[in-house]
């Protein structure tokens, strides 16, 4: 009797739910991206094409994308280290950084939005009361609206990718430092010549998962400027969502669902092909 | 050498006290405004600590007007299920991935590992025609099922490793011993692995709990919100009642917080570990 392999079984499940709520769908999304008025044509790409908001909206959504990698890395870096030292309660205080991460984006948002808000907001009292500023500032006039949705941004995912980074400080072997010490290298020797080489794998997929991410990201900024004032935060998914959702524009919207994928696979394939190398 | 390190000593405790107030001050301030008067928010200085005490914008949260229960009852009616059949795929998934011989693993993983870098803001279109495709829209089962689509990779990618770090031996005893895959599956290996499929399952529900963006496209009446959807109209009006926002910011993230309190532990492991490596 042929032994049957059941365990094609285990992962069949899951295969199905990939093939019907993933590749179908985006399947669907392409085909219908070339589809306008019943025909096959590449109209909704033209419309896209020719809508200065895309463009706006992609190169924004670089300079919000870029902000959010360098600010989460360097400073989740620095953090790292520091919970990398030896103090009391120093479990805890790496316990605390899940918080922010274990937070909705929505109510990450909301907290801010308020804590920034234009009359009645504590951010800018507390500005004022330590001198940094003589009048109220309006955290989201159109020329530092984007800047405080990235410092919103930064502050959820900071202490996550510290957290990320400490996991790799911690496998490196502590005899190195030890014998760096004793040749006489620097603090800031061995952080160049040890700590970040080590860490480069790490910060390598680290930095494509959030360049991803990021790019993506919709929920902070839609709830904490809607896209405002003006197109002052209007990023890509912003764009593609009104476009779809709320003008109801479907194939135009399809266009830009489809294009914004592609750009991101770019990324995804490379984090694939990273992770792959450092197995 | 004893003041240089006493003096290393202050600048980390300095570090470490500025990065917790800004860490905890935005849940701080929201916790003390969701008690401060609307007349003391509206009209006076913000202050740290409040001057006026009431209990009024948790009341109004659950009045006819806001009806924070009711969205949230559409939570959990939404995030149970999902969490369900997110830790029932992913443990059969991960199992398979970690212990099976399958064809195409390789194929298979990729895959996972794809899924896992889809954001929802990429799917949102796609799955919308699927959704309308199904009949689904306005109908909390159409997030019940498209959810999954973003839980599910995470979880076959953090059980593998919980998987794989089970000694082979103990499984490959009872299998000469004649016992069954499924056998060897439930009785001796998820035992072992249940902290994670705990881990998993926790993790699930939150995501399903916080998810916004597929809500927004696939839902339209307001009987069937969602939490995030709820709260997101509390600030879509002219004049927000930032007491009542604060309110209700603190309830949502209690219930998370309490459940999630005793597990960092797993989570700072399991998690920053299962982010990067495969």
């Amino acid at each position: 009797m042929p032994k049957i392999n059941y365990d094609y079984l285990l992962i069949m499940p899951a295969l199905l739910w990939i093939a019907i709520f993933l590749i179908f769908p985006f399947f669907y999304v392409i085909v219908n991206s070339f589809i306008y008025k019943n025909n096959v044509t590449l109209d909704n790409y033209v419309t896209v094409f020719k809508t200065p908001r895309f463009f706006s909206s992609l190169y924004r959504t670089f300079l919000w994308t870029i902000g959010n990698v360098v600010f989460q890395l360097g400073l989740g870096l620095g953090l790292a280290i520091l919970l990398n030292q030896n103090f009391k309660g120093v479990s805890a205080v790496r316990s605390l950084m899940l918080i922010p991460w274990l937070s909705s984006n929505v109510i990450v948002a909301l907290q801010w939005k308020w804590i920034f808000h234009g009359t009645c907001g504590i951010a800018t009292k507390l500005l004022m009361d330590i001198g940094i500023t003589s009048s109220p500032i309006s955290f989201f006039a159109p020329n530092v609206a984007l800047l405080s949705c990235i410092i919103v941004n930064v502050w959820r995912w900071t202490p996550f990718t510290a957290l990320v980074f400490l996991a790799g400080l911690q496998v490196i072997p502590l005899h190195l430092y030890e014998s760096a010490l004793i040749d006489g290298a620097s603090v800031f020797q061995r952080f160049l010549k040890i700590t970040l080489p080590l860490l480069k794998p790490i910060i390598a997929v680290w930095a494509l998962i959030t360049f991803i991410r990021t790019f993506n990201g919709f929920e902070i900024v839609w709830i904490l400027t809607g896209g405002g004032p003006g197109e002052a935060t209007l990023l890509l998914p912003i764009h593609m969502y009104t476009t779809t959702f709320l003008l109801g524009r479907f194939n135009e919207g399809s266009a830009i669902s489809v294009l914004m994928t592609l750009m991101s696979a770019i990324f995804m394939i490379l984090y694939v092909r990273t992770a792959q190398r450092s197995e | 050498m004893k003041i240089n390190h006493l003096f290393k000593l202050v600048i980390i405790y300095f570090l470490v006290i500025v990065t917790l107030v800004i860490l905890i001050f935005p849940y701080y301030w929201v916790f003390i405004s969701s008690f401060k008067s609307t007349i003391e928010i509206a009209t006076e200085e913000p202050r740290l600590i409040p001057r006026t005490f009431t209990l009024k914008h948790y009341e109004d949260l659950f009045g006819s007007v806001y009806k924070f229960h009711h969205y949230a009852l559409n939570s959990l009616i939404v995030s149970l299920p999902v969490t369900i059949i997110s830790i029932l795929i992913s443990t059969l998934a991960a199992y398979g991935l970690a212990r099976g011989r399958i064809k195409g693993k390789r194929a298979f993983s990729n895959a996972v590992l794809l899924s896992y870098l889809t954001e929802p803001s990429m799917l949102v279109v796609p799955l919308f025609f699927i959704i309308l495709l199904f009949g689904l829209y306005n109908n909390l089962i159409g997030l019940i099922l498209t959810y999954p689509i973003v839980t599910i990779p995470f979880c076959i990618w953090m059980l593998r490793e919980f998987f794989i770090s089970i000694p082979i031996e103990i499984e490959e005893a009872a299998l000469v011993d004649g016992a069954s895959r499924l056998h060897v599956l439930t009785k001796i290996v998820l035992p072992l692995a249940a902290p994670g499929i705990f881990t998993a399952g926790i993790w699930s529900f939150v995501t399903a709990w916080n998810e916004f963006i597929l809500a927004l496209a696939f839902i339209a009446g307001l009987e069937n919100w969602t939490l995030p959807l709820g709260l997101a109209s509390y600030v879509a009006v002219y004049d927000i009642d930032w007491g009542l926002v604060s309110a209700a910011c603190f309830l949502y993230e209690l219930p998370a917080l309490i459940v999630f309190a005793p597990l960092t532990k797993y989570f700072v492991k399991g998690l920053t570990l299962g982010a990067v490596k495969r």
